[in-house]
């Protein structure tokens, strides 16, 4: 059972799922944009708050959730990205003609899956949160319901989710059908007493696949770009780092507690997975002319290099993956955000075209750009390239050297497009970008501020976060 | 504490500059001069009186050093140190910089604020390079450089800029992160070997590793370096990258970030390979001698001038190539001397190129000649450096080859023939910059140019001193880096097989000899 004691380490948990319940009831009492959105906001910072008091102690909850360093770095994180999201939100949808209040309890809907996700220690515990995370995603996706693209495009992801979700869950099956267990502490005692035979096998195989789907590795990538060009901006940022975290840590999980990494084919099914995942992220990124696409692409290449720590298997790997993973969100955020702000009446700037000649109109937006683009493309200085580090060092520490050399190799790809968006907007231009909504809005700048100071104290002094997650 | 202020001044003066420049052009020129100025007087009263006050560490022949904590859970530190070689590469830093920004004075008129950041913050880069004693430090100075770089390429640059960016930039990051799995490579084996994690350059020169480790880690580092330099197979982005570059682009490009690959070899390859180094002599001296007779005959059949001159460089970097890997103490001088002595001529090539292209708007040999009559002062000039270029005695350029030959001679006498003929084509493509530009028929343009004004007059004048006073005396720069190369010759004394025989002391007489003698005015013995 689960004592008043433990509950109380869900509090962050607890305070999302009644902050859903509050936004609701006001919007009953009176429908308002901005107080749902300020609500919100007091929901992510009452949660956030509560997780800073934690006692600093591990703990598993009932035989569901684990209370571990790692899980409670990672709620911080989302919990932090999940609040610049709804501060992306808010300018973005009032311009939107679309009942707008809805949005954020979705949005903490999905916020709230998510974490469960990072700190589930089961089966039961982790299909329910991966649900809620899907189901509130297809509304969110979808959200702009005039548009037929959006629709479409939640579509699509609800086909492929369900798939996926169907993939995962016959996995669990055949290893429970094996081991009997279900609790990842259970199976790693199960697999370490030599019971991982051909069936629990196909059943991580099964498991792969609809990760690889969540985490849109390649060859399950597909959907991606669509999601992203389709989806509000604000939205696509979510699906790229919140859920793709989530799903990535509860892989993790599973995979360094069965020891699964042990067997060869497996093993060698995640080389490849992630050699693909690298050079088809670059390679297909490179002719790209949408910017939405391009970092949809980027973000695949991205999880490659991710899997590059998850694959040095050691707690360096895991210390390597988490930091990769906070470069990752804040760099591929400040992108979308980037998008975000330049949205206008008419729509998203989603071209790359659209972006020329932007150094010379607006020079802080486009340095503020320009630095993130380096960070995603890994250059010394930005936060990218302690991350990309980090994880060379992890994997160097274990030998991989195939998969460093395939690293350097499709960034040094990759980096031709990064370099294309700085070129465009470094071109002279006589066209002006039109009226868009960050022109007047204080707490997007407000934002960029933190996200720029951020990408450029963690590529040049990053001892302060090594610190936060615990080195 | 003064390594700390002379990269200081030039990051604060690169934002100061780019400040200034939104309210004034010429106010950012003149801060940009100033902070290299200062630069450069500091370290001129280093070369005149040392550093008083402050104590170096790592040893009686470093001239002093600053050590910070910076990433402890990495070993990584804030290390710069200052020996004799980073010294005299910091002067020329400082000194063709400062030129670099007198040359752009006039032609560079759009964004003039953020230009002189990019060029300080590239030249900050640079400094950072000769002074960082840190692997990851050095491996961050190494890619500053490259973005400043690549704006000044593609925003001030030619006409097809953009590519000529793509190709540089991409050509020297690849190479940059087989480095970095390098370093990295080197960090984690240290860090078996010993238990100490570090990425500090005297913890790590404490034991080198052996074996085909070595060998694969120093690959990583020749990669970088070679593709910086460049050599042979790793030269196509050179001749786009010069001549796309403005003007002091191509100057900073040239002259001083090819130095830092030959100074990377010398400080690092040397010193931590010395095995592996030694096993790769004679493949790295037929690189470089490959380059020189095949850049000479690029060179020579350029129809732009600048392509011409970038060849040019390209040919003159073999030398250096030979020198380093000669593994004698000749040859390691004569590698100082190559580095400053072609940092200076080819700056100063490029200089006129772009003195030209003001004033014709055009860079096609073809449409030039004939330009003695009108303006004879800078022909005077260019026949000064076209000489330099082709080794004339008494030129500071003929002392670095010189010496490099003489130290290849003892080591392998076929590789010294063979670069020695470099020497001879050299003079054709050199002469014909001369013959095309000046001489010949007077082509259409040459009618209604002006000479050289007071400030083309003043970089030229300065370079013109620097070269003759260098050739004159090279004692100056020898000695000033001697100690760190007697320094690095014991150690690998020590670390490794007498063969290399860097501590022979017939050798230094020798040498002493040679010096005595050119400076005596005797061109040979």
């Amino acid at each position: 059972m689960v004592t008043l004691n433990e509950l109380k380490f869900l509090l962050p948990e607890v305070t999302l799922a009644l902050g859903a319940v509050i936004v609701m009831l006001a919007i009953a009492a009176k429908r308002n944009h901005l107080l749902s959105n300020i609500l919100t906001l007091a929901v992510f910072g009452v949660s956030f708050f509560f997780l800073a008091t934690l006692p600093a102690e591990d703990l598993l909850v009932g035989k569901l959730f684990v209370i571990d360093p790692t899980s409670r770095f990672m709620t911080g994180l989302m919990l932090c990205s999940a609040f610049i999201i709804t501060l992306y939100s808010f300018p973005y949808f009032k311009i939107q003609n679309e009942t707008k209040e809805e949005y954020y309890i979705l949005l903490i809907l999905a916020t709230l899956g998510s974490v469960c996700m990072t700190m589930s220690d089961h089966f039961v515990s982790f299909v329910i949160s991966l649900e809620v995370l899907s189901v509130s995603l297809f509304g969110l996706i979808g959200y702009l319901k005039k548009s037929t693209i959006s629709i479409e495009a939640a579509i699509k992801y609800l086909i492929m989710a369900a798939v996926a979700t169907a993939f995962i869950l016959f996995g669990f099956a055949l290893i429970y059908s094996v081991t009997g267990k279900m609790d990842l502490m259970g199976l790693s005692e199960s697999f370490s007493n030599g019971q991982i035979d051909n069936m629990a096998v196909t059943g991580l195989a099964l498991v792969i696949v609809g990760f690889g789907f969540k985490m849109a590795l390649t060859p399950f990538h597909l959907w991606t770009p669509d999601i992203y060009s389709a989806a509000p901006s604000p939205v696509a940022a979510f699906v790229a780092t919140i859920s793709k975290g989530a799903a990535f840590i509860f892989l993790m999980r599973l995979f360094y507690s069965t020891g699964g990494l042990e067997h060869f084919g497996v093993w060698i099914t995640f080389v490849l997975v992630a050699t693909a995942s690298m050079f088809i992220g670059n390679w297909l990124g490179l002719r790209q002319q949408n910017l939405k696409r391009l970092l949809a692409y980027s973000s695949i290449s991205h999880l490659g290099y991710l899997m590059v720590g998850f694959l040095a298997v050691s707690h360096a790997g895991i210390k390597a993956s988490v930091f990769y993973l906070v470069i990752y969100f804040t760099s591929i955020l400040a992108a979308f955000g980037m998008i975000t702000y330049l949205t206008g009446k008419k729509g998203e700037p989603t071209m790359v075209e659209d972006y020329r000649g932007l150094f010379w109109t607006k020079p802080w937006l486009a340095a503020f750009f320009t630095l993130v683009m380096l960070s995603l493309a890994g250059i010394p200085l930005t936060a990218g390239f302690m991350g990309k580090f980090y994880l060379l060092t992890a994997g160097m520490a274990y030998g991989s050297l195939f998969l460093l050399i395939v690293l350097v190799v499709s960034t040094t790809i990759g980096l031709y497009y990064y370099l294309r968006v700085v070129a465009v907007m470094l071109s002279r231009s006589e066209a002006q970008i039109g009226e868009h909504i960050g022109s007047n809005s204080f707490v997007l700048k407000a934002v960029f501020a933190v996200l720029f100071v951020l990408i450029l104290w963690m590529g040049v002094y990053p001892n302060t976060f090594f610190s936060l997650l615990g080195m | 504490m003064i390594l700390v202020t002379l990269l200081a001044i030039l990051m604060g003066g690169g934002i100061l500059a780019w400040v200034a420049g939104t309210y004034n052009k010429t106010a950012s020129r003149w801060i940009s001069l100033v902070a290299l100025l200062i630069d450069l007087g500091i370290t001129a009263g280093i070369w005149m009186n040392g550093v008083t006050g402050t104590t170096a560490a790592e040893g009686a022949d470093w001239i002093t050093s600053v050590k910070y904590d910076w990433i402890p859970n990495f070993g990584m530190t804030f290390h710069l140190a200052m020996d004799g070689i980073s010294l005299v590469m910091t002067s020329l830093t400082f000194f063709l910089g400062a030129i670099a920004v007198l040359v752009s004075w006039k032609s560079i008129e759009k964004n003039v604020g953020f230009f002189h950041f990019n060029i300080l913050w590239l030249l900050a880069g640079i400094t950072g390079v000769f002074l960082a004693m840190d692997m990851m430090l050095f491996y961050f100075f190494w890619e500053i450089m490259l973005i400043p770089m690549y704006f000044v390429m593609v925003i001030w640059g030619h006409k097809i800029s953009r590519y000529a960016g793509w190709k540089f930039f991409l050509f020297t990051q690849i190479s940059g992160l087989m480095m970095l799995i390098s370093i990295i490579g080197l960090f984690i084996y240290h860090g078996v070997q010993t238990g100490s994690y570090t990425f500090n350059y005297f913890d790590l020169l404490a034991s080198v590793p052996g074996g085909p480790v070595a060998f694969w880690l120093m690959a990583g580092f020749l990669l970088a370096f070679f593709v910086k330099l460049p050599a042979l197979p790793f030269h196509s982005w050179l001749p786009d990258a010069y001549t796309e570059s403005p003007s002091a682009g191509s100057i900073i490009i040239a002259a001083l970030m090819s130095k830092t690959a030959a100074y990377g070899l010398i400080r690092f390859v040397l010193p931590l390979f010395p095995e592996p180094a030694h096993d790769f002599a004679v493949p790295a001296l037929m690189l470089g001698v490959v380059s020189i007779l095949y850049g000479a005959k690029l060179a020579y059949a350029q129809r732009n001038l600048k392509r011409l001159i970038a060849f040019s460089s390209f040919s003159h970097m073999g030398f250096i190539l030979i020198g380093v890997f000669s593994f004698n103490m000749l040859a390691l001088q004569g590698v100082m001397m190559q580095m400053v002595a072609h940092g200076l001529s080819i700056a100063a090539l490029f200089i006129i190129s772009e003195f030209i292209y003001e004033r014709i708007g055009t860079l096609d040999l073809l449409e030039m000649g004939g330009f003695w009559r009108s303006m004879s002062n800078m022909g005077g000039f260019t026949l000064v450096f076209v000489m330099a270029s082709l080794g004339l005695p008494g030129l500071a350029n003929f002392v670095a080859e010189f010496m490099i030959l003489a130290g290849a001679w003892q080591f392998d006498v076929l590789m010294a023939v063979l670069a020695t003929l470099g020497l001879i084509v050299s003079v054709t493509y050199s002469l014909r910059i001369l013959q095309k530009v000046f001489h010949q028929n007077a082509s259409v343009k040459a009618g209604e140019l002006n000479d050289l004004n007071i400030r083309e007059w003043v970089v030229m004048g300065c370079l013109t001193i620097a070269i003759i006073w260098l050739g004159l005396f090279p004692q100056e720069v020898v000695k000033v880096a001697q100690p760190a190369f007697d320094r690095m010759g014991n150690n690998m004394h020590q670390n490794k097989s007498g063969e290399i025989g860097m501590n022979d002391t017939n050798l230094e007489l020798m040498q002493r000899r040679n010096i005595e003698n050119i400076e005596n005015g005797g061109t040979a013995w």
